[in-house]
Parts: structure tokens; sequence; C-alpha cells
């Protein structure tokens, strides 16, 4: 049996890596939309790991709904970008600075 | 009944007022009929309320019209309080309203604002009867700014006129200065009683009599005080020194206007409301040989100053305010009928001679200077027929109106042994029949110098020539045909206090109105008029130089008149200077440096600044938001949930 807290350590260092993605990443705002995933696949991770532990099937179901969200938000996100793409020919971070003041 | 006809007088200028203001069509004739008519049905009802009531004076109305407004515990309602005096009053007003209205339709034909003109006259009427018939102190207060309005509008009715526009603002000022005085008495009023109405007050006078008003730690007794500060608002209305000098200015307005408003009606309106708050007066003690003072010397004072005017306008207005003056003095010596009679006989002929003055004015092309006129008695015979009346009322010829009015007051003093206020009365007299002659003389003999041809037809058209007519009837009869009637026959019983004392003074001393007059001959009063009028027809018709016989002797003191004691420099000059000072002060000190640089354009320069900077913030990089958003979630958690 492996103990919990290997599980827990790996959903914290996905969690850490889709941050550092978005922090870090100063290229494309793809792979920005990607850490988000990430983001959101490490705390579904913690459910299914907290819901297998206390043997409460709720966590579980859980995730089902959150996945549907994930790809909702994702589709939008995508469109965003299309849109985005559209409108200035390129994706590039650097390239969306219109707020600053 | 009583209710309904009061209702009619009261409202149908208003009515009249209204229609003329949402008036489509431009025509003057529609115009004058409607103008005409509100105020014809008006002086109609008041001839019937004024001979109904001097067959039987005892009613008095006391009416609820409506509610304005109600506050926690105090209810304010419009009402009417109908008397012999209101009855007076309201019949004074109309009839001179009406006849000058018909007046104007021929005055003003030529001009662009007729219709406005007729809206305002109408306004004013209205707004005159409002205070006439108020039972509370309220409704006097909203009729006496009214009226305050109208005379501000009349005034600089030709608004192209720059002296118009400047005389209207004096006279909204001075009298602005007036209702501080009448505010604070109503409010005083208000505190110490309770409550507005005339009733009230008079029904507390003697537990009022026993209050003292603390202001800033000076007690004052309150009935004194009260009456002190309504006499500021009445002087300011009425004309007093010092409060006077805006009348003579106010002659910038058409002649109609300084008819009705100016010498009538509305300036009379202090003198009314003295008269109304007799019971209060009465027992105001020191303030009312103030009131005796101020009238006194602004009978005898003003009228010197008419003697050494050269407008036609300026010298009756003057003679106005002198008349005004004895009217306040009859006030002062709590002969308050008195001084009602007096306004009643001196709204017709004083109204008459503006009526004169302005159809000479309008004979001779707006020129308004007595000195450069003469000759008119053969061009203008009903005008020299009608000024003769005018005149010779308001110099108190015996069998006059003026002459029933002014003796009388002036009697009071001898019979009183005032001797010092019956002399300066007596010398008003002279005065008096000076300039009223001096304007005779210069305008109707000598020299046509204008050269005004003498043509065929009439010298006015008609609706000129009635008013005046119908003028100097009353001017002539009314003060013997009233005499007996109305001032002891316990006419004014009902409203004034002074009952007592006037009826005493009928039985000891006039005894009727015939003997009167026949006494009036060998009065002191007589003697002076007839050395007055000698005296004025060698000045003024065989035209005696004065300055040589008094050489240098009178010249200070005509300096002294010409400059109406320093009032014409004090409020065009010095007072308007240091107001502009301190305006100037104030305006770059605390308006430009504090409000707008340091207030309003100071917080927008502060925003930008700090906004400047802040706006720093926003770097444009998606991640130092995202990781703001991250750090921030992270100390939510840390303070909500004590990690």
């Amino acid at each position: 049996m492996i103990p919990m807290s290997y599980y827990l350590f790996l959903s914290s260092i996905l969690f850490s890596i889709s941050l550092a993605g978005i922090f870090l990443n100063r290229k494309n705002i793809l792979i920005m939309l990607m850490s988000l995933e990430l983001m959101f696949l490490s705390i579904n991770f913690n459910f299914i790991i907290f819901g297998n532990y206390l043997g409460d099937l709720t966590g579980q179901i859980f995730v089902f709904f959150i996945l549907t969200v994930i790809a909702a938000e994702s589709a939008i996100g995508l469109a965003i970008i299309v849109v985005l793409y559209r409108n200035r020919h390129s994706i590039n971070v650097d390239d969306i600075g219109n707020l600053k003041g | 009944m009583m209710y309904f006809l009061i209702t009619i007088i009261i409202f149908s200028p208003l009515l009249g007022s209204l229609i003329l203001l949402f008036k489509n069509d431009k025509s003057n004739l529609s115009t004058a009929i409607i103008g005409n008519i509100s105020i014809g049905i008006s002086m109609i009802l008041s001839l019937f309320l004024l001979i109904s009531y001097l067959f039987d004076p005892t009613p008095i109305e006391n009416f609820t019209l409506f509610k304005w407004f109600s506050s926690n515990k105090f209810t304010f309602e419009f009402g009417l309080l109908v008397d012999s005096l209101s009855v007076v009053m309201s019949f004074i007003v109309t009839f001179i309203s009406f006849f000058i209205h018909i007046y104007s339709i021929g005055y003003m034909e030529k001009d662009l604002g007729f219709n406005r003109f007729f809206i305002y006259t109408n306004f004013f009427t209205f707004s005159m009867l409002l205070i006439v018939f108020s039972n509370n102190f309220l409704q006097l207060f909203v009729g006496w700014e009214l009226v305050g309005l109208s005379s501000y509008l009349l005034i600089g009715f030709w608004h192209e006129k720059i002296s118009a526009v400047n005389a209207n603002l004096k006279a909204f000022i001075v009298n602005r200065i007036g209702d501080i005085g009448l505010l604070l008495g109503v409010i005083l009023i208000f505190v110490s009683t309770k409550s507005l109405d005339y009733n009230n007050l008079f029904l507390s006078l003697s537990a009022l009599s026993e209050k003292n008003i603390t202001i800033l730690n000076y007690s004052f007794e309150a009935i004194p005080l009260i009456a002190l500060l309504l006499f500021i608002g009445a002087s300011a209305k009425s004309a007093q020194i010092p409060l006077h000098f805006w009348l003579p200015d106010s002659m910038e307005g058409p002649t109609p206007i300084s008819a009705l408003i100016h010498a009538a009606t509305m300036v009379t309106a202090g003198i009314f409301m003295i008269v109304r708050l007799s019971p209060l007066y009465n027992e105001s003690g020191y303030v009312l040989d103030l009131i005796l003072i101020i009238g006194t010397s602004t009978a005898f004072l003003m009228g010197l100053v008419a003697l050494v005017q050269n407008d036609i306008k300026r010298i009756i207005a003057y003679s106005t305010i002198s008349q005004l003056g004895y009217m306040t003095a009859a006030l002062g010596a709590s002969y308050y009928s008195f001084a009602i009679y007096h306004l009643l006989t001196h709204a017709f002929f004083k109204a008459l001679l503006f009526l004169c003055a302005g159809s000479i004015i309008l004979k001779c092309h707006h020129e308004q200077d007595i000195t450069k006129m003469g000759g008119l008695r053969k061009i203008m015979p009903y005008t020299f027929f009608a000024y003769l009346i005018a005149g010779i009322s308001l110099m108190g010829v015996p069998f006059t109106s003026g002459f029933y009015s002014k003796d009388l007051i002036i009697d009071i003093f001898k019979n009183n042994g005032n001797s010092f206020i019956y002399y300066f009365l007596i010398a008003g007299v002279f005065i008096t029949t000076l300039y009223t002659s001096k304007i005779f003389f210069k305008v109707f003999f000598g020299d046509n110098k204008l050269k005004i041809e003498d043509s065929t037809e009439l010298e006015h058209k008609d609706v000129i020539l009635m008013p005046l007519i119908a003028l100097a009837i009353p001017s002539m009869f009314i003060g013997l045909a009233l005499f007996d009637s109305m001032l002891f026959n316990n006419y004014f019983a009902g409203s004034t206090s002074d009952f007592n004392i006037t009826s005493n003074f009928y039985n000891n001393y006039i005894i009727s109105a015939f003997s009167f007059t026949v006494h009036a001959f060998t009065s002191l009063s007589f003697f002076v008029l007839v050395i007055g009028v000698i005296t004025s027809y060698l000045i003024y018709y065989k035209e005696i130089d004065l300055s040589k016989i008094f050489e240098g002797k009178l010249s200070l003191i005509k300096k002294i008149l010409e400059s109406e004691y320093g009032f014409i420099n004090l409020s065009n000059n010095y007072i308007p200077l240091y107001f502009k000072k301190i305006a100037n002060i104030l305006w770059i000190k605390s308006d430009v440096n504090i409000i707008d640089n340091l207030i309003v354009n100071g917080i927008a320069n502060q925003i930008k600044k700090i906004s400047t900077r802040i706006r720093l913030i926003q770097t444009g990089y998606i991640y130092h938001y995202a990781f703001t958003m991250i750090i921030g979630l992270m100390l939510f958690l840390l303070v909500f949930f004590n990690f």
C-alpha cells in the first residue's frame, strides 16, 4: 500500500508545476491555458485521494462535474485565443500589454 | 357669499395675469380688454363692499381659504380677514389700479412689451390684495415679497436702459434690508406666541408684554423689539428715512407704474401693516416715539429735497416720500385711522399727479426736465385742470381731499401739545406748496420752450384723459364725503385700536366736517399755505431770482439738498464701491484661491498626481496579474482560515 502522503506530494508537485507554468511562461498563451488545465487536474487528483481515503464516493463523483466545467472553460479559452489571433495575428503573451499603465 | 366675493376680488387679477401670460395672439386690443376686465371685476366688487361697510362697519369675517402646509405642531392656512380696514384698502388698490390700467392702454400703446406690462400690473394687483386680505403673518410676507417682485420687474420694465436696471436693483436691495427686519419680526412672533395669526397675537399681547427676548446676553422686552423689527420692514417699503432712497430712482419705470405702485398702493403697504397691527404698536412704547420722529423728519427733510429737483417725476416722488412721512407721523401718535385716511386721499391725488406728469411727458416727447417745459396750459387743458385739482389737494387747500386728511394729522399735534412736531409739519405744508406750484408754474405757464404745436385735435386719446377726470373727482371730493362717516362713525372701531382717542379727539376738537373746514381758515396751516402760494408765485411765475437776495447764505443748503443729504453719493458710489471691493476680495481670495484652486481643482490635481504613480502597478504582463491573484488568494486564506 502506497502511503497517502505520496499521492499528496504528487498532486502538489503537479500544482506547483502548473503555477510555475503560468508565472514563468512569457511566450505562448496556449501554454498558459495548458498550465491551467494541469492545475485543475492536480486538484481533481486531490479530490480522488481524499474521496478514497474517507471512503466517500462524493469526491470522486465531483471530479466528473469539475472535468465537465474544465472542458467548457477550455473551449471558451480556446475561442478567445482564436479571436485574439484574428485581431492581432499573434498569440504571444508579451504582445498583449494594452492594460499597461 | 362674502367668501366668494373676496375670493373673486383677489383672484380675478391673478387669473387675468395668467391668461395674458399664456395668450397666443399678439394683438394689443385683447390684452387691454382682458387686463382691464379682470381688474374691473375686482374694482366693482370692492366698491360694493365698501358701500356696504360704510352702512354697517361691524362685520369682521375670518375665512380659511385652503391649507397650505402643516408641520408637526403648526398648520399654515391661507386665510382672509375682511373688516373695515381691508375693505377700504382693497377699494383703494382696485379703484386706482383699474383707472391706471385704462390709462396704460394709451400710455403704453406703442411699446413692444404691452402684453408683458399688463401681466406684471395684474400680478401686482393680485399680490397687493393678498397683503390687504391676509389674516396671518406668513401670507402677509408672501404678498410683501410678491409686490416687491412686481415692483422690481416694473421699475426695470425698459430693461435695455442701464439706469432702469440700476434703479430696480437698488429698489430690490433696499427692500431686502427691510424684509430682513420684517422676517425677523415674524420669526420672533412665531417663537414667542407659537402662532402666526393676527388674532392670536392680539389675544396673547398681555402675556407677551411680560416676556423678554435674550439675544447675545442682552435682554429685550418682546413687544418693542417685535414692533421695531416690523417697522424696519414697513419703513423700507414705505420709503422712510434712512431707507427711502430707492423710491426716487424707481421713477425709471413707466409713469403709470410710478402712479400705481410707487405712489398710491405698494408704498403704503408699510403704513397699512402698522395700522393692521395697531394693538401691538399701542403697547410698544418707545418704538412709537421713534416712528413719530422718523415720520416727521421724513415729511420735512424729503419735502425740502423736492424743491431743488428739476425732473418732474422725481419731484413728485419726493413729495410722495414726504406725504408718507405725514402718515408715519400719525402712526407714531397712535392715530392709526387718520393715517389710513390720509393714505386714502393721498392715493387718489398722488396717482392723479403722476398721471398728469405722464400725460405731460408724453406730450413733450419724453422730456422730463420742467425747466425746459412751459406754456402747456392752452395745449393741454384737461391735464391742466387735473393737475390743478391734484395740486391743491396735495397742498391742502380747504374743501379738497388732501386738506381733510393732512390737516387732521397736523391738528393731532396741535391738540396733544407736541409743538415741536407741529411746527415741523407746518413747515412741511409750506414746502409742499412750493414744490407743487413750482411744477404748476414752470410747466403750464411761461414760454412754450419745447415748441409743441397746438394741434386742433384733443391733447391725448380718450383712454388717457378719462382716468384723469375719473381720479380728479375723488381727489376733490372724497375727503369731505367720507370724513364723518369713515373717521368718526365707529368705522374703524373693529380693526384699529385707536377708537377711544379718535372719538375723543372728534368730540372735543372737530365736532363735524363743516366746523373743521370753517375752523381751518383761521388755522396756522392755512396761513402758511397762503404764504407759500404767494412765495411760489413770486419765485416761479415772476421768476424773481432768489439767489441774489440770499447770496451765499443758501448755497450750502442748496448743495446739501442737491446731493439729497448725501444719499445719492452713498447709494450710487460709496456703498457699491465698498461692496465691489469686498466682493473682489471674496472673489479672488475665497472663490478663486480656496474654492477653485484648493477644493475643486485641487482635488482633481491631487487625484491625477496620485494616479500617475499608482497606474504603474498595471504592468500589462499577464503573469504579473496571475501572480498577484495567487498571492492575494494565499493572503486571503491566511487571514481568514488562520493557516
